[in-house]
């Protein structure tokens, strides 16, 4: 929660900006990092969403669409959003106590086992893949100590992400809106299986949401440390609920 | 003290502060060796309902809530090998704000192998209010933090909603310096975030209980399930297992549902953390 006056200034500078203009490898590296064949397992995790179907919070497009939406809007654009913004430039900087400070934070702010386990596994699995895709990169020695010892696991998402955003060379702000674009993609899968729904009412979601990306990515520059925020009851609860739910397909 | 105070728009504010601090000199015996407060908001005396190995605290604030402007500051030591119970004898109520932004900060320490029970009535949040609570929890290995909080969202009972202002709300705790448990956020009245499902879902009150500082077995887990299964919706209440800890969420209609599924709970926990019986405190029984 310390501050970094300067950070945020920066980020807000390239915001008022607007520039997005990518170098075309750039561009394919985000491509590549947002894609659901990055092998993470996102596919396997519903993050509170299976629950909600089962509660009857969520039984049609609108309500997957609402479900996303205020899921984007209270919790990643509040707390993952942001603080990869900050691992983003802990990583940039080679601050790793940053990272570390970052990366606890963001774990101790997942309030539930699966919301914990699942944001591990995919931090490690993303680690073990930018381990071998760039092993003489000089943040190679870093994220191998941050990834922890044989077996150990201490690189949430987030903080593997942001790690992959540095050492590919892609800015930031677009680096956060293949990110947040991503998270939304693999809601929408989820919702696809879970509800169910067809292909299309997929596709349609994923264009309804794009200006709740684009706010999620305005909202995550912009927050000072202090209005970070993780404090979503009803998703959590709904979490803590899905790990005794009766029949489910995800493990989140 | 019962009847809400009526707060002039000239009120100045209340800085308030206690400072507590329980030790273990002659063991088994939990003694408070420190009582210090500036400021309405004070503990009478040292009570020792359980015999001498457990002290409980009520800790009393005379003005009955806490408006704009009032900054309010609590301070708590537990020593090693202590016992400590603290609670309140009403709801603490953060009144409608009058331009200003009321405060408080509870820093709580428990040194190795100490407990801590943090059991206080409800927190009501009027309509209008604007607030900052900070809780700072720090612990040693083998500490244990075992609380809870109950928040009402409006003045229910007079059919007042939260419309207005703002609650904002900070929880860290930490053991050896790794942060183990964060909840931070602003809550706005009228706001989405009151209706919306992943939000407060339309509910009126919101309960965190954290046993933390101890591992936590599958079995006890389950057996905490157990004890609220058959107590109340089951939609309203749930719990997961971290490392060092277990959270239970209630988010319902009534502040006595989620004491009563609380007590229900910390009846399991104690017992199973502590090792001593969960003898209810008679003050909340009135």
């Amino acid at each position: 929660m310390d501050r970094h006056p300067g950070q945020v200034a920066d980020i807000a500078g390239n915001v008022a900006a607007h520039t997005l203009a990518l170098r075309p490898h750039a561009l394919l590296r985000l491509l590549h990092l947002a894609s659901p064949s990055l092998p993470v397992g996102a596919y396997s995790y519903s993050q509170g969403l299976e629950s909600a179907i089962d509660a009857g919070i969520v039984k049609n497009e609108a309500g997957a669409l609402a479900w996303i939406t205020d899921t984007l809007q209270l919790s990643v654009a509040r707390l993952e959003a942001p603080v990869f913004c900050r691992l983003y430039a802990a990583w940039a900087n080679g601050d790793m106590d940053r990272v570390q400070h970052w990366s606890e934070f963001f774990l101790a702010s997942r309030d539930t086992a699966e919301f914990r386990a699942e944001t591990m596994q995919m931090g490690y699995s993303l680690g073990k893949l930018l381990a071998e895709l760039l092993p003489e990169h000089a943040l190679a020695p870093a994220l191998a100590a941050a990834s922890g010892t044989a077996g150990a696991k201490n690189l949430p998402y987030p903080t593997a992400m942001a790690a992959a955003g540095v050492m590919l060379e892609t800015p930031l702000e677009a680096a956060l809106h293949a990110y947040l674009f991503s998270w939304v993609e693999n809601q929408v899968l989820a919702a696809l299986k879970g509800v169910p729904l067809g292909q299309m009412a997929g596709q349609r979601m994923l264009l309804k949401l794009e200006d709740a990306v684009v706010e999620a990515a305005r909202v995550a520059l912009l927050l000072e440390d202090d209005d970070i925020s993780n404090w979503t009851p009803g998703l959590s609860l709904l979490s803590m609920r899905h790990e005794t739910q009766y029949s489910r397909i995800f493990r989140s | 003290m019962q009847v809400d105070a009526v707060i002039a728009p000239g009120h100045a504010g209340w800085e308030a502060s206690l400072k507590l601090e329980f030790s273990c000199p002659q063991a088994p015996r939990t003694t408070l060796t420190r009582r210090e407060h500036s400021g309405p908001l004070r503990v009478q005396k040292a009570l020792y309902p359980e015999g001498e190995r457990i002290c409980h605290a009520v800790i009393v604030h005379p003005p009955g809530g806490i408006a704009g402007g009032d900054q309010l500051h609590v301070d708590i030591d537990v020593g090693s090998g202590a016992h400590a119970l603290i609670t309140t004898p009403g709801a603490t109520k953060w009144y409608k704000a009058n331009g200003r932004r009321a405060q408080q900060e509870i820093a709580v320490r428990v040194a190795a192998g100490a407990v801590l029970e943090w059991l206080p009535q409800e927190t009501i949040v009027y309509d209008q209010a604007d607030t900052l609570s900070a809780t700072q929890v720090a612990l040693a290995d083998d500490a244990l933090y075992l609380g809870w909080e109950v928040l009402c969202l409006g003045r229910r009972a007079s059919g007042e909603s939260f419309d207005n202002g703002r609650h904002r709300q900070r929880f860290s705790l930490r053991q050896g310096g790794k942060l183990l448990w964060n909840e931070q956020g602003a809550l706005a009245g009228g706001s989405n975030a009151l209706s919306c499902a992943v939000g407060f879902a339309g509910a009126t009150v919101c309960g965190t209980l954290l046993a933390a500082g101890r591992p936590v077995t599958q079995a006890l887990l389950d057996e905490s399930r157990a004890a609220i299964a058959s107590r109340t919706d089951v939609s309203r209440l749930a719990l997961t297992r971290l490392p060092n800890l277990l959270a239970a969420r209630y988010l319902g209609p009534s502040s006595e549902d989620a004491k009563q599924a609380f007590a229900a709970l910390w009846q399991v926990l104690r017992p199973a953390l502590t090792g001593h019986a969960a003898v209810m405190p008679r003050l909340w029984s009135t």
